[in-house]
């Protein structure tokens, strides 16, 4: 595997990971590393996070209001930040969902009659 | 802000923590601890690059990167001084030429005189240019008295006078104004009152003066009480009435006006009657426009002014003719020229900076590729090459910057000299070409568009580096044998542009050598020049005579005076008397029907020996 098709991946994912990790976190705080785990387990282990890629993304969402941080003990009694959604962030990701609903929909009607011309 | 930073400074901890978890989780998967870590690191990726991408969320990495990018040039130029000087001197040299020549455009072209809506105010200018930039005052009365689009009509002009004041008499430069002449300015007095039409009423209306700012500065101790004390101006009493605001320098940009007499004095104080003549031109004409009117329609006025006055005068006023032009250098009969040489020097400055710039670019491009190795190590731990043309892009600026605040320096010092130099002549010239702070801005300006030129140069060499390559030390040279590089264009347009300077300063040179060798028709060598004027004494017509007759005898008695005359100005002087001669059957003496117009030469016979004969192809005419 190329350094360069790894960075074309993680350029696709750029502007989904902000919806994934909002995803992840409507079921309540979660920290750093067990988002990664989260997104990873949840889709089966298809998408890859390159799990740096995750904190500025987390700052990002931060810097907007969409995500707080708590202090919290982790699972092994240690200190840890907890990422919480915030109202502004639940809201934020009913819009991103659908706006992905129908991009996801549009690129696979296009897409669709495509394959079928290319196969015949 | 302590927010941002609480969350940044617990970055590191966060990230630590996000790999320690992975890295149990790898062990729980049955890795070896050490096997855990690595891939852990792996799949958490550049935890360089993510704190750097973190910190950009909150802080403007832009910035951060700037101030340590100006910091590594600063290092790099302070490691490297001979480079570092001769960049900054060369670019310091071709941006304070640019800088010198704009101040002084600035000066005497864009800044408009310092008068409210200076853009309403123009001069009065003959479109005929045999009459001279000079209008006579009966002429400027009419314009005055027939037209419909000036809210003032003023005539002035250049004198000097015997001013005397605390018992000393010096020559000092002035204006003899009509009445509007400050109607016209707009100006509000320093001190007390400005000229006004009734002091110009008549002759002898009234024994008013305005001194000038820096005329009260220095020649009267700024005193505060000026107002109504006396002074005598050609013997003559009388009263400052004023002072002008700081920074009015007169009308023409070229001169510093210490006083401003009433014109209507002006054979009183002159000796000669000239207020009524329409033959000879003395005057400049100066006028506001009213709210609306425009210079098309002013035109159109005067040209049915003019039409009218011909009508009326036909012998003296055939040649009139009226334009408006643009006030400050004698309208555009010294403004065309003024403008035409300073743009053709500022070409000249734009070469001697885009020659600096091509030699700082060769420069800059030898650098980057003695820096090859370097870069190609930058690149390799993860740089981008983005990244790295900004950080030489930045050096450029640093140099070109530092090169600025030099050019600002030399500028200044230039400028400052200049306009303080007393050139010797008759007249008080000044370059009001004092800097403006608004030169920092050219110069800053200049600064960036030379660095971001050699800037650039580098660019292509950036992004063709290729790491492997370099490290394993080709450094690129299988490159440079096969085509033309950029460094061998910008040698080439280096020596182009010094040959092109190199040849406009030989060819100024030879002209210079050649007018100042230049075969005149007389002599000037072991000539001695002394030059007064009896009229700021006071002396008139038989009185003047009485003391010439003296001291012409007491001269030739000097011991090694061979000959000594009198004359009123000397050949090639600047000097605007002339005289019209007509040739011996004119019997209609007007203007167009002259035979020779030259400058009068008024002079001793014993400085002449030989008859004086006219231009070849004109009527001919003699002297005795």
């Amino acid at each position: 595997m190329s350094t360069k098709e790894q960075r074309e991946r993680i350029e696709l994912l750029q502007g989904t990971l902000d919806l994934l990790i909002l995803r992840t976190l409507v079921r309540g705080p979660v920290h750093g590393h067990a988002i990664a785990k989260a997104i990873e387990f949840n889709s089966d282990e298809v998408l890859q996070v390159e799990q740096g890629s995750l904190y500025p993304a987390l700052h990002r969402l931060i810097k907007r209001g969409w995500i707080s941080v708590e202090e919290g003990a982790s699972e092994n009694n240690r200190r840890a930040k907890f990422y919480k959604l915030t109202a502004k962030g639940r809201r934020q990701l009913a819009v991103e969902t659908s706006k992905w609903d129908k991009l996801a929909g549009a690129i696979a009607r296009i897409l669709r009659p495509a394959e079928q011309e290319g196969e015949s | 802000m302590s927010r941002r930073k609480q969350l940044l400074e617990n970055l590191d901890q966060d990230i630590r923590e996000h790999i320690e978890a992975e890295t149990q989780d790898n062990i729980a998967r049955g890795m070896s601890p050490e096997d855990a870590h690595y891939a852990a690191m792996r799949k958490f990726g550049n935890v360089i690059c993510v704190k750097e991408e973190t910190r950009e969320v909150w802080i403007s990495v832009w910035f951060e990167q700037l101030l340590q990018d100006v910091r590594f040039a600063l290092r790099t130029l302070s490691k490297n001084p001979g480079f570092a000087l001769t960049a900054i001197s060369t670019l310091a040299l071709g941006i304070a030429a640019n800088v010198i020549v704009f101040g002084v455009l600035q000066a005497l072209v864009l800044r408009p005189i310092d008068i409210p809506h200076p853009e309403r105010v123009m001069t009065l200018e003959p479109t005929n240019k045999d009459r001279g930039m000079f209008f006579a005052y009966p002429e400027v009365r009419d314009v005055s008295d027939m037209n419909s689009v000036f809210s003032a009509v003023a005539a002035d002009t250049v004198r000097s006078f015997g001013l005397e004041a605390h018992g000393a008499t010096r020559q000092v430069w002035g204006y003899e104004v009509s009445g509007q002449y400050f109607e016209v300015l707009g100006i509000r007095p320093f001190l007390g009152r400005l000229l006004e039409r009734a002091d110009d009423a008549h002759p002898g209306a009234s024994k008013a003066a305005v001194i000038s700012w820096p005329a009260w500065k220095s020649l009267f101790n700024a005193d505060a009480d000026i107002v109504g004390k006396t002074v005598r101006v050609n013997k003559q009493t009388y009263t400052i009435v004023g002072v002008t605001p700081r920074g009015f320098y007169g009308t023409e940009k070229f001169l510093q006006p210490d006083i401003f007499v009433p014109m209507a004095n002006a054979t009183e104080l002159e000796g000669i009657d000239w207020l009524e003549s329409r033959k000879d031109g003395y005057v400049f004409s100066i006028v506001r426009l009213k709210d609306g009117v425009t210079v098309a329609q002013a035109n159109a006025d005067l040209k049915t002014i003019v039409a009218r006055i011909i009508r009326q005068y036909p012998k003296d006023e055939e040649t009139l003719s009226v334009k408006l032009a643009k006030p400050g250098l004698a309208g555009d009969f010294m403004g065309a020229p003024v403008r035409a040489f300073l743009i053709a020097v500022m070409a000249l400055a734009g070469i001697v900076l885009l020659t600096a710039c091509a030699n700082l670019g060769s420069l800059f491009a030898a650098r980057t590729a003695d820096r090859a190795k370097e870069i190609a190590i930058r690149l390799a731990i993860g740089s981008s090459r983005w990244r790295i043309l900004r950080q030489i892009v930045t050096e450029a600026f640093v140099i070109s910057i530092l090169a600025s605040a030099c050019a600002c320096e030399l500028a200044w010092i230039a400028l400052t000299a200049f306009a303080n130099w007393r050139p010797e002549t008759n007249a008080p010239v000044l370059f009001a070409v004092q800097p403006q702070p608004s030169l920092y801005l050219a110069s800053f300006a200049i600064s960036i568009f030379a660095g971001a030129i050699f800037g650039i140069m580098p660019l292509r060499q950036i992004f063709k580096a290729d790491p492997n390559d370099a490290i394993k030390g080709g450094s690129g040279q299988s490159a440079a044998g096969r085509r033309w590089a950029l460094r061998d264009v910008l040698l080439a347009t280096q020596i182009a542009l010094c040959c092109v300077t190199v040849t406009a300063a030989f060819v100024a040179l030879r002209g210079l050598h050649k007018s100042l060798t230049a075969d005149m028709g007389f002599k000037p060598q072991n000539a001695v020049l002394t030059k007064f004027d009896l009229a700021l004494a006071g002396y008139r017509k038989d009185s003047a005579e009485h003391f010439q007759r003296q001291l012409l005898d007491r001269a030739a008695q000097l011991p090694g005076a061979e000959a000594v005359s009198y004359s009123n100005t000397t050949p090639l002087a600047m000097d605007n008397s002339t005289e019209v001669f007509f040739s011996r059957d004119t019997i209609d003496l007007r203007r167009t029907n002259d035979g020779l117009r030259c400058a009068l030469l008024l002079c001793g016979a014993r400085l002449f020996q030989r008859r004086w004969h006219a231009a070849a192809g004109r009527p001919r005419c003699q002297l005795y």
